[in-house]
């Protein structure tokens, strides 16, 4: 059993308790899933620091980062 | 239908201004304008089009000032408090067309009209005064000069009516300042392409509007219910909004190495917590504010007693949104929230874009860093990265076209032909327009529509590519409704990706015709349900996402008209080329790749892959020939 930790940033600390983390195996998009933080818009995940595509597969000692990356005007 | 008969929502009234002559004439259009352009932006390209002779001076009397709000304003369908304004852009000459949030566009339409097209120039410095049908040309000269919260505060003192709505040019419109704005309610600006010089050449200082006619709206029910139903939802769809309004973009954009740093040349503003909206709000942060039939209430308020005088904030300036704290911050390095905000609250005093004004002193600190300009050239001017009183003091010199001011208030593009000496490599614009804090290096498409979009670098007539990267995406259902694509990475330019940036782009254009804040969950079902409701004329999806093509199609056809070829859509070299540090290193967007994008982009519009006219039978298809029939030269 490995682990993958999982932070964020902003608004979204409120729904994801402190010390959260997944299994690995599976992908960015999985875990958002396993999560239950679907935002439905423009979250960004960071694997690791650099940025990240959904279908990448997290590996033991991955560290996920989402932020949410409003897209808008002023 | 008939010819004869008035769009619903639509009172079938342009009301004409020519400030030369003082002549005040009503135009009745034929319905189909409204049916097929709704309003925005692809009414103020086909007036231009229309009624503006090829090559007019920007800031000639014959240049149309055209406040157009859309067939939805004065219906009380929350998100329509927006209208947009268009003229020819002062700035390289391409069309100019920037939105509004706040009360004037509600209460212009309420007061019996559905745009206003102002031409001349008038003696003397003017106002007009609209209300209930009625217009006024009335004098201004003892509001010349003033900052704009003391003229709104004026204009309703003597009118004497509080509730009076004011669009009005501070000093920097005065000067003709190619980067002013028009500002309304003191605090909205309609910022891109340097509308504020345009009113300013008219010897135009303000448009007061006041508006109890009761609209006619074909079929309220359908509008009462999208209302019900945006209440019930608004807190769940738009709680970043609700919660915090554009700025948590700064800490969140810093943390993806996508919050634009030194003039787009860094990957990371380390200081970016001195600026963020959690201090902001902590701080300086006393209200919200909102538009006209919005719940929502995403408008900051700010106010702020230095004991020393300097950054203190009065609070009918509003606060900064992110791209103002992007553009007044990490764009020039400064991290004193108080210097950000006090930048941002003399732009909204003086009338200036802040993205604009923010890159105009950003690139005069690379100039500076780069020994390209001397103290002799600038009467001692030398800001340095990070230096806010510096940033301070440059908006005063361009707000009053003051010594080195003179020069800055030209904009990016003549600064750096001006000063030359290589400069151009970081002069960050498109058609003249300054880029918005969006970074292409995480948002390609984006990138492609700073490119493509008819006014130059735009970020409201484009996509933010990390809203379809997201599986679970709204967007992308949204897009799904009319094409079937899956998610994709934002930095994909691929075929798959311009097919969906297409529509999405057609979309936003009719955002922007409607006038709609963009920020609202609608779909396209339910726009055209709202059209329908209102004109009375059945919208269904396509006809919604075909309006958004005419406005995009109309700007292109002006621009074909003003000399603009698909040489002009490009991009700045630097946002293509990868970082070496931070969450995006190594990414970039190939030159092939945007190429490649940009083309695949031009044969969905129908357009000239050199020239970039849009094809007859475009045209043809869109309804457009009919529309454009009286105008000379097509």
């Amino acid at each position: 059993m490995g682990r993958v930790e999982v932070t964020t940033v902003g608004l979204l600390r409120a729904r994801l308790p402190k010390g959260s983390a997944v299994e690995p195996g599976q992908t960015v998009a999985q875990a958002v899933q396993t999560l239950g933080l679907g935002i439905g818009e423009g979250l960004v995940p960071l694997v690791n620091g650099r940025l990240a595509s959904w279908s990448d597969l997290l590996k033991d000692g991955d560290k996920l980062e989402l932020v949410q990356s409003v897209g808008g005007g002023a | 239908m008939s010819k004869q008969q008035t769009l619903g929502a639509t009172y079938g009234k342009i009301l004409h201004v020519d400030l030369t002559t003082g002549a005040i004439e009503v135009e009745t259009p034929d319905p189909e304008v409204y049916r097929k352009l709704v309003g925005g932006r692809a009414l103020v390209a086909y007036l231009l089009l229309r009624d503006l002779p090829a090559g007019a001076d920007p800031l000639g009397p014959e240049n149309r000032l055209i406040f157009a709000p859309g067939i939805l304003q004065g219906t009380n369908l929350p998100g329509t408090g927006r209208h947009g304004i268009g003229a020819k852009s002062p700035l390289a000459g391409a069309l100019a067309s920037s939105e509004a949030g706040g009360w004037w566009g509600h209460e212009f339409k309420r007061a019996g009209f559905d745009a206003l097209v102002v031409r001349g120039r008038a003696e003397q410095p003017v106002y007009l005064w609209i209300k209930d049908g009625h217009v006024e040309i009335r004098f201004a000269a003892h509001l010349w000069g003033k900052e704009t919260g003391p003229v709104e505060a004026l204009i309703r003192q003597e009118l004497a009516d509080d509730h009076v709505r004011v669009a009005q040019i501070g000093i920097a419109g005065e000067h003709q300042v190619r980067i002013a704005a028009v500002m309304h309610d003191v605090n909205r600006a309609a910022g891109r392409g340097g509308l504020g010089a345009v009113m300013g050449s008219k010897n135009l200082k303000a448009v007061a509007v006041r508006g109890r006619m009761a609209l006619p709206v074909a079929d309220r029910t359908p509008l009462t219910e999208l209302s019900k139903w945006l209440g019930s939802v608004y807190e769940e769809k738009l709680v970043w909004a609700v919660k915090r309004g554009t700025v948590g973009g700064i800490m969140n954009l810093g943390r993806i190495g996508a919050l634009p740093t030194r003039n787009f040349r860094d990957p990371i503003f380390e200081a970016r917590e001195g600026i963020s909206g959690q201090l902001m709000m902590d701080t300086i942060r006393t209200g919200r504010d909102t538009c006209a039939v919005c719940p929502v209430h995403c408008k900051q308020v700010v106010e702020y007693h230095d004991p020393g005088g300097r950054h203190s904030l009065d609070p009918v300036y509003g606060g900064p949104e992110y791209e103002s704290m992007a553009a007044l911050g990490s764009y020039c390095c400064v991290s004193s929230l108080h210097a950000m905000a006090k930048a941002n609250e003399r732009c909204a005093a003086y009338g200036l874009d802040t993205i604009s004004a923010g890159s105009v002193v950003a690139f005069v600190m690379e100039c500076v860093e780069n020994g390209l300009v001397a103290a002799q050239d600038t009467g001692g001017y030398l800001p340095q990265w990070g230096d806010g009183e510096a940033l301070l003091h440059g908006i005063e010199l361009m707000a009053r076209r003051s010594g080195f001011g003179d020069r800055m208030a030209e904009g990016v593009q003549r600064l750096s032909a001006d000063i030359g000496r290589g400069s151009e490599a970081f002069a960050m614009q498109v058609k003249g327009v300054e880029l918005p804090m969006h970074e292409p290096r995480l948002k390609a498409g984006m990138g492609l529509g700073y490119a493509v979009a008819p006014v130059g670098a735009d970020h409201m007539m484009d996509i933010h590519d990390t809203n379809y990267a997201d599986p679970a995406s709204s967007s992308l259902a949204r897009v799904n409704s009319v094409y079937q694509v899956g998610p994709l990475p934002p930095g994909d330019l691929g075929e798959e990706k311009v097919n969906l940036f297409y529509h999405e782009v057609n979309w936003q254009h009719f955002l922007d015709c409607a006038v709609m804040c963009m920020h609202y969950p609608y779909d396209y079902e339910q726009m055209a349900t709202a059209l329908t409701a209102a004109t009375g004329v059945g919208y269904g999806i396509r006809d919604v996402l075909a309006v958004g093509e005419r406005a995009q199609t109309l700007g292109r056809l002006f621009n074909y008209r003003e000399g603009f070829t698909q040489a002009d859509d490009r991009l700045p070299a630097r946002v293509m080329q990868a970082f070496d540090a931070g969450p995006l290193a190594g990414i970039e967007i190939k030159a092939e790749a945007f190429e490649a994008a940009r083309g695949r982009y031009y044969e969905l519009m129908g357009w000239d892959k050199v020239t970039g006219r849009p094809s007859s039978e475009r045209l043809q298809a869109l309804g457009l020939i009919d529309l454009l029939a009286p105008v000379p030269g097509r």
